[in-house]
C-alpha cells in the first residue's frame, strides 16, 4: 500500500512497533503528515541505489578527521 | 536611526566617533519603538548590555578596544546557550531553562568585544521554516521565514548589524532570503555548535546572518575554527574572509546548474536570479553550464534523515513532556519515530552519490549559483504558494533549494538580488566548494556591487513607530 494512503490504524501500528505508540488523539495527524510527506520520502525509497556507496556521513569525503 | 552597519560600527568605535554606551543604548531605543510589532526578542538583556557597553566605553578611554568586535551589539537566537540568561529554543519544553556557560559562538563574540542585546526567537526547537512568533520587518503581514526567523528580522528591523543563527536545512538562508539580509551557512565544522541545542546532527551548523556581505565575513572570523567541546568541529585552518573580497569574479569560474533549481520557481524569482547572473557574467566572471545529477532527490534525503535524528535527539524530553511541544514538531518527532531504520541508511548512501555529484561539479567550477527559494515571503496564514507547476505547500518549497547544500555540508550564502521594482526581497544562493567560504563571499560582494539590490524600507506601520518615537 502506497504511504500516502496509509490508514490511522496502520500508522498507530507502526508506532507500537517502534515503542512508541501513539494516543489516539495523535494518529490522525501523524497519519495526515506522512500523506503529505510521504511522496517526497518514497523519492528515497524508489531511487535506484545498487551501484552507490556505503552509507557515510558527510565531514568524511572531506578527510579532515 | 537604524544600527550602523557591523564594518561602519567597528569604525565609529575605534575612531571614537561613537561610543559602544551610544551603540547600545540606540539599539535598544529602537527594539523598544519596534519590537512589540516585530516580536524578534525573547528575551532582551537590556541591564547587562549596558553594564556592558559602560565597561567597554570605559575601556576605550583607557586604552583602546580589546577585541575587533568592541562594543558592537549583537543578538543569538534562543538556541544558543547564554550564561544566566534563560535559552529555551522557544519551546515550553524548556521554560526557564538557564545554563550555567555560552555556547562557544556567543563566548567567542563576547571575547571579541561584542555585546549580546538579548535572545531572539527561532521556529520551535528549530524545527520548521516561519517562526510564527515573528513578523518581516518589511512586510508585517509576512513571515521572517524560519527557523532563524528572529535573527533576521532583528538585522532586517536595524536593531543591530549582527546575528548568530542556525542552519539545519535552510534555516539561515530561508530567512536571510525573506528578509532581505545576508545570511551565511558555514561548512559543516566549520564554526563550533558545542552549547546548540541540536536539531539533526549531521546536517546543523552554526552562522552570521548580517546586512552586507563583508559584515558576515567579519562575524565569521569571529567565531570560525576548531573547537574541541564540538565533536563536529574541524580542524582546517581557518581562512582570511576579508583580504580577497573586493577582487571582483574576473575569469572565477561559477556553474548554474542545468535542471533542478530553476524548475518552477515565481518568475519574479527566476528573472532576478538570471539578471545577477547575467551581470555576475558582464563583470568578467566565466558562468558555464554544470551538471548535477540527483540533485531532485536531496530535499527527500534530507527528510529521510533528519526526521529521525530530531526524533533521537528529543528521545529523553518527547516522552515526558510531549504535550508541551507545538503540534508542528511534536508531529515531526512522532513521525521520525516510526520511519524505518532502512530508509535512514539508504538516504545516507544517497547522500554519499550527491556528495560525489557536487564534488565532480567542482572539478569545474568554483562556486555554483541558484536561487535561495523558489519564492518570496510568504503571508503570516498562507499554507502554499502558487507556482507554475502548480500549488506547493510552503515548508517543501523553502526547503527544495537550499537542502542540497545541508546535505553535502557545503558552505552557502544568500545575498539580496532584487530589482528596485521587487516589493519584497528575493536572494541569490552561493555554494561553494567545503572551507571556502572566502570565495563564496568574494561573489557575494561581487553581486552586492553589480546587482546593487536596493534596501528595502521596513513596513510604514513601524516607520510611523519610529516617527512616534520620542528616542
Amino acid at each position: 500500500m502506497s504511504e500516502d494512503r496509509l490508514s490511522t490504524e496502520c500508522v498507530a501500528a507502526m508506532a507500537e512497533m517502534a515503542g512508541a505508540p501513539l494516543p489516539d488523539s495523535r494518529v490522525e495527524a501523524v497519519a495526515a503528515t506522512l500523506a503529505a510527506f510521504g511522496p517526497l520520502l518514497a523519492v528515497v525509497r524508489d531511487v535506484d541505489v545498487a551501484d552507490r556507496p556505503a552509507a557515510r556521513f558527510v565531514l568524511e569525503p572531506w578527510g579532515d578527521r | 536611526m537604524a544600527a550602523p552597519d557591523l564594518t561602519d560600527a567597528v569604525g565609529l568605535v575605534s575612531s571614537g566617533e561613537a561610543s559602544p554606551l551610544e551603540l547600545v543604548q540606540a539599539a535598544l531605543d529602537r527594539l523598544e519603538a519596534l519590537d512589540d510589532a516585530v516580536h524578534a526578542f525573547v528575551t532582551v538583556t537590556a541591564d547587562a548590555a549596558l553594564d556592558a557597553a559602560r565597561t567597554a566605553t570605559e575601556e576605550m578611554s583607557a586604552g583602546g578596544p580589546h577585541g575587533p568586535l568592541h562594543g558592537v551589539p549583537f543578538v543569538a537566537k534562543d538556541l544558543f546557550d547564554s550564561a544566566g540568561v534563560q535559552t529555551s529554543a522557544g519551546s515550553r519544553v524548556l521554560a526557564g531553562r538557564v545554563p550555567d556557560s555560552d555556547s562557544t559562538c556567543l563566548r567567542r563574540l563576547r571575547e571579541s568585544g561584542a555585546i549580546l542585546l538579548g535572545k531572539v526567537h527561532g521556529h520551535e526547537f528549530a524545527y520548521g521554516v516561519t517562526t510564527p512568533a515573528v513578523r518581516n520587518p518589511l512586510h508585517l503581514d509576512r513571515v521572517a521565514g524560519g527557523s532563524s526567523g528572529g535573527s533576521a528580522a532583528a538585522v532586517a528591523a536595524g536593531y543591530c548589524a549582527m546575528s548568530l543563527g542556525t542552519d539545519t536545512a535552510g534555516s539561515i538562508r530561508i530567512p536571510a532570503s525573506v528578509c532581505g539580509v545576508v545570511g551565511l551557512r558555514p561548512t559543516y565544522g566549520r564554526v563550533s555548535t558545542a552549547g546548540v541545542i541540536p536539531l539533526s546532527w549531521s546536517f546543523d551548523t552554526a552562522g552570521p546572518i548580517c546586512r552586507t556581505v563583508a559584515d558576515a565575513a567579519i562575524m565569521l572570523t569571529a567565531i570560525a575554527g576548531f573547537d574541541a567541546a564540538d565533536t563536529t568541529s574541524s580542524q582546517v585552518p581557518v581562512s582570511d574572509y576579508l583580504s580577497d573580497i573586493d577582487r571582483g569574479v574576473e575569469g572565477l569560474k561559477i556553474g548554474v546548474p542545468s535542471s533542478y533549481f530553476f524548475d518552477n520557481l515565481d518568475p519574479d524569482v527566476e528573472s532576478a536570479v538570471r539578471r545577477a547572473i547575467e551581470l555576475l557574467n558582464g563583470a568578467g566572471a566565466d558562468v558555464r553550464e554544470v551538471s548535477l545529477p540527483l540533485a531532485e532527490t536531496a530535499v527527500s534525503a534530507v527528510f529521510a534523515i533528519c526526521l529521525p535524528e530530531a526524533a533521537e535527539a528529543h528521545s529523553e524530553t518527547f516522552p515526558r513532556h510531549a504535550d508541551l511541544y507545538g503540534d508542528d514538531v511534536r508531529t515531526y518527532l512522532e513521525l521520525g519515530v516510526v520511519r524505518p531504520g532502512t530508509e535512514y541508511v539508504r538516504a545516507q548512501r544517497l547522500r554519499a552519490a550527491i556528495v560525489e555529484a557536487w564534488r565532480a561539479a567542482f572539478d569545474d567550477v568554483s562556486a555554483v549559483l541558484v536561487p535561495t527559494l523558489p519564492a518570496r515571503a510568504a503571508g503570516v496564514d498562507q499554507t502554499s504558494f502558487d507556482l507554475p507547476a502548480g500549488a506547493e505547500d510552503v515548508t517543501p518549497a523553502y526547503l527544495r533549494l537550499t537542502a542540497a547544500a545541508s546535505l553535502v555540508g557545503l558552505p552557502a550564502l544568500s545575498v539580496p538580488c532584487h530589482r528596485t521594482d521587487d516589493a519584497l526581497p528575493i536572494g541569490l544562493q552561493i555554494i561553494g566548494r567545503p572551507f571556502d567560504e572566502a570565495t563564496v563571499l568574494r561573489i557575494g560582494r561581487a553581486v552586492e556591487v553589480v546587482v546593487d539590490a536596493p534596501r528595502l524600507p521596513l513596513d510604514e506601520r513601524l516607520t510611523k513607530r519610529l516617527e512616534a518615537s520620542p528616542a
